[in-house]
C-alpha cells in the first residue's frame, strides 16, 4: 500500500467519514457459550437441522427494521451438524453455558490495550440476526470495554467500544428461499473493538486496520489465519449515510472498497438531485407485475411458465433516464435494484432482473422514457419483487440508503440487507450479569505485553528495519526480543533477524525452532552460543539441527555443526 | 423521588445514586476515575447483586459499573422506555371457526420485564395477531387469562379452573379450545383434564413453547398456529398436547393427554407420547392420523365434566435402600394414595412390604407404575411382584406415574369407597392404559451406531 497511490482531496470535499469494526476470533481451545471444540470443519456434516426466523419485539417495543425485511425473505435455513464437535447449544436446542472464563480473560486484556474503560459487570445481550447465520436468531454478545484510544498517525484513534461475541455459522450456500449454513464456527469466541467514525480517507481505513490487528495479535491470544479477522467497514460522506461492508476478510481489499463506496454515495445523491428536479415523484411508483405469456418470456430470455414459476414485466413510468446509470465501476442503478429484490424475494437467475426487449417495450406501449424490468418466480414472489422494485426506485429521491453491503471483487459491493439499528439488541434473560471480580484487572494488566507502538519506536532506535519490526510484533518469540537483548552480545538487527526472518525460513524448510524446542530452549540456545561468541548465523545453524534432533546437548549439536567461530560477525 | 426511581437498586447502589442525584431512565456521563461511560440507567434486576448501576448504551448494549468507583456524574436528560406489543384489531371473518384460548402463563408473544429480567406475555387477541398474523387465517380467535403462573404452580384450583373453562365455552358451542401452558408441567395438566373432561364434542388442545417467544427462532408461532388449526378442524375430540414433533420446523404431533410426557429440559421435540403413537401429525395444510381409535368430533355430544381433586396422594420414586419411614410417614401424615414408580416391572425392596402392608390395611390405595415409563407393570413375573400384591399394592399396567397420580386424586374426589376408587383406577380412560404395546410404541434410537448414519441422512432432525 502506497500513501500517494491516490488522491484524497476529492474524497476529503466530499465529506468522506470511516469507521472499522474487526471482528478477531480469540484463541482458546473451547467455544464461548459451550464445551465444544472451537474447530472449523469441511467434511461432510451428519444431520440436519430446518428452521425459520420471525421478528421479536425489542426492548423499546419496537420491530427491528431489518428484522421485518429478513421476515419477508421467509427463508427455509439448514443447519449442517456434526455428531462429535457441535452440541444441542449450536442446535439451539439447550440455553446457553457460562461465558468461557478464558474468552472473557482475553477480552479484557485486549480492552486494556486499547486503553478502555472496562466494565465491572458484564451483561450478555441478544443481537439479532434474522439471516439464520445463528439458530437462536440473536448473536449472544456482551461489552466489556468503552472510550478505548491509541496512538495513531500523530494523533488518536478512538474506540467506541469492544464486545465479546460468539461467531455465526458459515454459509454454505443460498439458493432461492433456501440457505445453507454449517455449525462448526458457532460460538466460537471473538472481539470487535469498533473504532469512532473519525477516520478521514480510505488509507487511514487501511492503516487502522492494520494497526487493530497488530496490537491484538501481539498479546498472541488471538487466532491467525484465514477466517480469523474480519473487517465490518462503516463509510459515509456528507449528505449520504452510513454502509457498512460485511465480513471484509482482507486489510488489502479495504482501501479500493472504502474509496468506491464513498463514490457510489456520490453517484447515488447525484441521481438524487437529477430525480428531485424531474418531473417524477418517489409516490408514483406503484405499478403491479403484468405476467408474461409462454411466447414473451422465452423472448425475454426465459424459460416458458412452467409449475409455480411465471415471468413477470414491471413498468417504471419516466425511469429509463436514469435505471442505467453508473453507481459503481460497471454497476448500474439496475444492480442496486437487482441485488437488493435477489435479497429480499429470494428470486433466482443470473442477473435475476433484467430490461425487457424492444419488443416487449413495445407490446406494452411504452414510451421511450420508460424503464420496464424483467423476472421470474412464483405468484408470491413476483408481488414481493415488484414491491421492493418500487421501493428501491423511490428510496433514489432520499439518495443513500441504510444498507449493509456484501464485498465482490475488485472493490464493489452489492446489497446484503437493510442496516440494523439498536432496536434489535435485547437482553439475554438465560445467563445473569457477571460481576468482575475487582482483583481482576491489576491481575490481567500484569500479563500484558508492552503496546506494539511502543515497542516500534524503541526497536526503530535500535536500528531495527520497519520490515522486522513488523514481523517480530507478529510472533510469540518476538516478545523475547527485548529479553534476549540485554543478554547476548549480537547487534540488536541481526537478532532481530534471527528471531524474525531466519526463524521463519527454518520453519518453512521444516525446522520449527519454537514449536520443537519451546521458548525457553531457543532462548536458552541463542544466549549459550552468544556466550561462546558464535554468530548469530551460527545459532540458527544450532537451532536447525536441535530442532531436527531434540535429543542433542548444545555440545552435541555445535560438533555437529561446526559452525563459524568467526567474532567479526557479531 | 419514589420507589421507582431507583427501581431494583438496592444499598450501596441507592445511596450513591440518592447522593450523586441520578434515578432509573436517566441519560448520563459517569466518571469512575480515569474511566467514562456514557448511557440510560436501567432498572436493576432484583436477583441481581447490589453492588452495579446498569446503563444502556447509545449502542444497544448494557453495562453494569461498580457504584462504588463512580465519583462524577453528569445528568443530560432522561429516555424511558416505552414498550408495547402492536396490537391490531384481529379480523373476524364469518366462514372460521371460534376457538377460544385459555391462558395460563405461558409466552406465546412477549416483552421484557426490567424488574425480573423475565417476559411478560402478550395474549389479548390483538397482541396475538400483532405477533402471529397467520392466526387470522384459520379461527376466529378469543383469548381469556384464566390465571397468570408458571407451569410449576399448577394444582387443583387451576385445573378445576380450566375443566370449568371448557365445560361453559363448549356450551356456548366453541369449536375447539386452546390451553397455553408452561411446559414444564403441561403433562400433568394434559392428564388430569383428559379425567376432569371426558366425552367431550371438540378438541382440547395443549400448548406451549420451548423457546420463548422473545427469540425469533421460538417454537411458540408455529406451535400456537398448530394448536389453532387443531382445535378449529382436527377430527380428534381429545384432550391433546400439541407441540414439535422433530426439533426442526416441520410439523407437530398431537399427543393424548394421558400418554404425553416431557421427555427433554430444553429440546424443541421435547413432549413424546410413551408405549403407544402419538394420534396424528399437523402441519401447516393438514393433519395426518397415526391411529384410529381416537373419538370423532360431533358438536352435538354432551361432555362429562367433572372437576373435582382430592390432594392427598402422592408419588414414590423408588431408589435403592429406600427406607421404611418414607411409606409410613405419608400414612401418618394422612394421605389417602400412593402411587409407587418401582423398578423394573414394579419393585420395591423388602423393608417396604411391611410398611406397605400397613399402608394399605389402613385404607391407603398403594398402585404400581414403572419408572422406565415405557412397558407394563408385570408383578406376577417375579416373587417381588407376587409378594407386592400379597401387601396389596396393585399395578397399574402402562399407565404413566403422573397420570396415575392425577387419576387418583380425581378418583378419590369421584368415588365414595374403596373398591369404587380401585375399580374406577384401573378402568382405562382416555388411553391411559392400553391393550398392547405396539411394535413401533418404543423408538430411542442411539447416536453413534453406523446403522444411524442412513437415519439421519433421511431426516430433518
Amino acid at each position: 500500500m502506497k500513501p500517494h497511490q491516490h488522491d484524497y482531496t476529492e474524497l476529503r470535499e466530499l465529506g468522506f467519514k470511516g469507521g472499522l469494526e474487526t471482528h478477531q476470533q480469540l484463541a482458546t481451545s473451547g467455544k464461548l457459550f459451550c464445551r465444544c471444540p472451537a474447530r472449523i470443519r469441511n467434511d461432510e456434516h451428519h444431520q440436519e437441522l430446518l428452521r425459520h426466523m420471525r421478528p421479536t419485539l425489542s426492548e423499546f417495543g419496537e420491530y427491528d427494521g431489518t428484522a421485518l425485511m429478513e421476515f419477508k425473505t421467509k427463508k427455509q435455513v439448514h443447519y449442517l451438524l456434526y455428531n462429535d464437535s457441535v452440541c444441542t447449544y449450536e442446535m439451539d436446542d439447550t440455553p446457553p453455558f457460562k461465558a468461557n472464563p478464558e474468552a472473557v480473560s482475553i477480552a479484557l486484556r485486549l480492552a486494556m490495550m486499547f486503553n478502555m474503560s472496562l466494565v465491572d459487570e458484564i451483561h450478555i445481550t441478544r443481537k439479532q440476526y434474522l439471516d439464520g447465520s445463528i439458530p437462536t436468531g440473536f448473536q449472544r454478545t456482551a461489552i466489556v470495554g468503552v472510550n478505548g484510544r491509541i496512538p495513531f498517525l500523530g494523533r488518536e484513534l478512538h474506540f467506541i467500544q469492544m464486545s465479546i461475541e460468539e461467531d455465526a455459522c458459515r454459509e454454505v450456500s443460498d439458493i432461492g428461499h433456501h440457505v445453507w449454513f454449517r455449525t462448526d464456527r458457532l460460538s466460537i469466541p471473538l472481539v470487535e473493538p469498533v473504532t469512532a467514525p473519525e477516520l478521514q480517507t480510505p488509507l487511514e481505513m487501511a492503516l487502522a486496520a492494520k494497526l487493530i490487528g497488530e496490537t491484538m495479535r501481539s498479546t498472541h491470544l488471538v487466532r491467525r489465519g484465514i477466517g480469523s479477522v474480519r473487517q465490518d467497514v462503516n463509510v459515509s460522506i456528507r449528505g449520504g449515510h452510513r454502509v457498512e461492508i460485511k465480513g471484509v476478510p482482507r486489510i488489502a481489499m479495504i482501501e479500493p472498497l472504502c474509496r468506491i463506496e464513498a463514490y457510489r454515495q456520490k453517484a447515488l445523491l447525484d441521481l438524487r438531485a437529477d430525480l428531485v428536479s424531474s418531473p417524477l415523484r418517489p409516490d408514483g411508483f406503484n405499478a403491479l407485475p403484468v405476467v408474461l405469456s409462454d411466447e414473451q418470456a422465452v423472448e425475454e430470455g426465459f424459460p416458458a411458465n412452467g409449475g409455480s414459476q411465471r415471468t413477470a414485466a414491471l413498468v417504471l413510468r419516466g425511469f429509463a433516464p436514469f435505471i442505467l446509470r453508473y453507481m459503481q465501476p460497471g454497476l448500474t442503478f439496475l444492480d442496486e435494484i437487482e441485488g437488493r429484490v435477489r435479497v429480499i424475494a429470494c428470486i433466482e437467475g443470473n442477473p435475476a432482473v433484467v430490461p425487457g426487449s424492444g419488443r416487449l417495450r413495445a407490446a406494452l406501449g411504452l414510451t421511450p422514457e420508460d424503464a420496464v424490468l424483467v423476472f421470474r418466480g412464483t405468484p408470491e414472489d413476483l408481488e414481493t419483487t415488484g414491491r421492493e422494485i418500487n421501493a428501491r426506485v423511490s428510496e433514489a429521491f432520499q439518495g443513500v440508503p441504510a444498507e449493509t453491503r456484501q464485498a465482490l471483487p475488485g472493490g464493489r459491493t452489492t446489497f446484503e440487507r437493510i442496516l440494523p439499528g439498536a432496536d434489535r439488541m435485547y437482553p439475554d434473560t438465560d445467563l445473569p450479569p457477571e460481576p468482575i471480580t475487582p482483583d481482576t484487572f491489576p491481575r490481567l494488566k500484569a500479563l500484558l505485553p508492552r503496546p506494539p507502538w511502543e515497542r516500534r519506536d524503541t526497536w526503530r532506535l535500535l536500528g531495527v528495519s520497519e520490515h522486522l519490526v513488523d514481523r517480530l510484533l507478529n510472533l510469540e518469540l518476538g516478545d523475547e526480543f527485548e529479553t534476549l537483548l540485554s543478554k547476548v552480545d549480537w547487534k540488536p538487527s541481526a537478532l532481530a533477524n534471527l528471531l524474525a526472518d531466519r526463524s521463519r525460513a527454518s520453519k518453512r524448510a521444516g525446522f520449527d525452532w519454537h514449536g520443537v524446542l519451546g521458548t525457553e530452549r531457543v532462548i536458552g540456545t541463542m544466549v549459550w552460543a552468544s556466550e561462546r561468541r558464535i554468530s548469530p548465523r551460527g545459532a540458527h545453524m544450532l537451532l536447525d539441527t536441535l530442532s531436527h534432533d531434540p535429543g542433542l546437548t548444545l555440545e552435541g549439536a555445535l560438533e555437529a555443526v561446526k559452525p563459524d567461530r568467526n567474532p567479526s560477525v557479531c | 423521588m419514589n420507589d421507582d426511581s431507583f427501581k431494583g437498586y438496592r444499598n450501596p447502589t441507592r445511596e450513591v445514586m440518592e447522593r450523586l442525584g441520578i434515578q432509573v431512565w436517566d441519560d448520563v456521563t459517569i466518571t469512575a476515575g480515569p474511566n467514562t461511560f456514557e448511557g440510560v440507567v436501567l432498572p436493576r434486576s432484583e436477583t441481581a447483586d447490589e453492588n452495579h448501576l446498569v446503563l444502556k448504551l447509545a449502542t444497544g448494549y448494557n453495562i453494569g459499573i461498580s457504584a462504588l468507583k463512580i465519583d462524577g456524574v453528569i445528568v443530560k436528560g432522561s429516555r424511558k422506555a416505552n414498550y408495547h406489543i402492536p396490537e391490531q384489531q384481529f379480523p373476524m371473518d364469518p366462514a372460521h371457526p371460534r376457538v377460544m384460548l385459555f391462558g395460563t402463563g405461558g409466552t406465546i408473544a412477549s416483552r421484557l420485564d426490567y424488574k425480573t429480567g423475565a417476559v411478560i406475555p402478550a395474549f389479548s387477541p390483538g397482541e396475538l395477531y400483532g405477533a402471529v398474523p397467520e392466526l387470522a387465517d384459520i379461527c376466529n380467535l378469543e383469548t381469556e387469562k384464566l390465571f397468570g403462573i408458571f407451569s410449576e404452580d399448577m394444582g387443583p384450583v387451576q385445573y378445576k379452573a380450566l375443566a370449568e373453562g371448557i365445560a361453559r365455552e363448549i356450551e356456548q358451542g366453541v369449536s375447539g379450545i386452546v390451553i397455553g401452558h408452561g411446559t414444564d408441567t403441561l403433562h400433568h395438566t394434559a392428564a388430569i383434564l383428559s379425567y376432569m373432561c371426558q366425552d367431550l364434542p371438540v378438541p382440547v388442545v395443549l400448548v406451549g413453547s420451548q423457546r420463548s417467544s422473545d427469540r425469533p427462532s421460538s417454537d411458540a408461532a408455529l406451535n400456537l398456529i398448530h394448536a389453532t388449526r387443531t382445535a378449529a378442524y382436527c377430527d380428534a375430540a381429545e384432550v391433546m398436547v400439541c407441540m414439535f414433533g422433530p426439533t426442526s420446523d416441520r410439523y407437530g404431533l398431537l399427543h393424548r393427554g394421558t400418554r404425553v410426557r416431557k421427555m427433554h429440559s430444553s429440546y424443541r421435540s421435547t413432549f413424546r407420547t410413551i408405549g403407544d403413537r402419538p394420534l396424528a401429525m399437523v402441519d401447516r395444510e393438514s393433519f395426518t392420523y397415526l391411529k384410529d381409535d381416537y373419538r370423532r368430533r360431533d358438536a352435538s355430544r354432551k361432555p362429562n365434566i367433572r372437576p373435582v381433586f382430592d390432594d392427598r396422594v402422592a408419588i414414590v420414586y423408588y431408589y435403592p435402600n429406600m427406607k421404611p419411614d418414607m411409606i409410613d410417614s405419608l400414612v401418618d401424615n394422612g394421605y389417602k394414595g400412593i402411587i409407587i414408580a418401582g423398578t423394573g416391572l414394579g419393585h420395591v425392596n423388602k423393608p417396604l412390604y411391611e410398611p406397605l402392608r400397613k399402608a394399605t390395611e389402613a385404607g391407603v390405595h398403594v398402585f404400581m407404575t414403572v419408572q422406565t415409563l415405557w412397558g407394563f407393570t408385570q408383578m406376577y413375573v417375579y416373587d417381588t411382584g407376587r409378594l407386592l400384591m400379597e401387601r396389596g399394592v396393585v399395578p397399574l399396567a402402562n399407565m404413566l406415574p403422573e397420570a396415575a397420580y392425577v387419576k387418583l386424586c380425581w378418583a378419590l374426589a369421584i368415588e365414595d369407597t374403596h373398591d369404587g376408587v380401585q375399580k374406577l383406577m384401573q378402568t382405562p380412560i382416555a388411553g391411559d392404559i392400553t391393550a398392547s404395546e405396539p411394535p413401533d410404541g418404543y423408538l430411542i434410537l442411539q447416536g453413534g451406531v453406523p446403522e444411524m448414519k442412513d437415519v439421519f441422512k433421511g431426516i430433518y432432525r
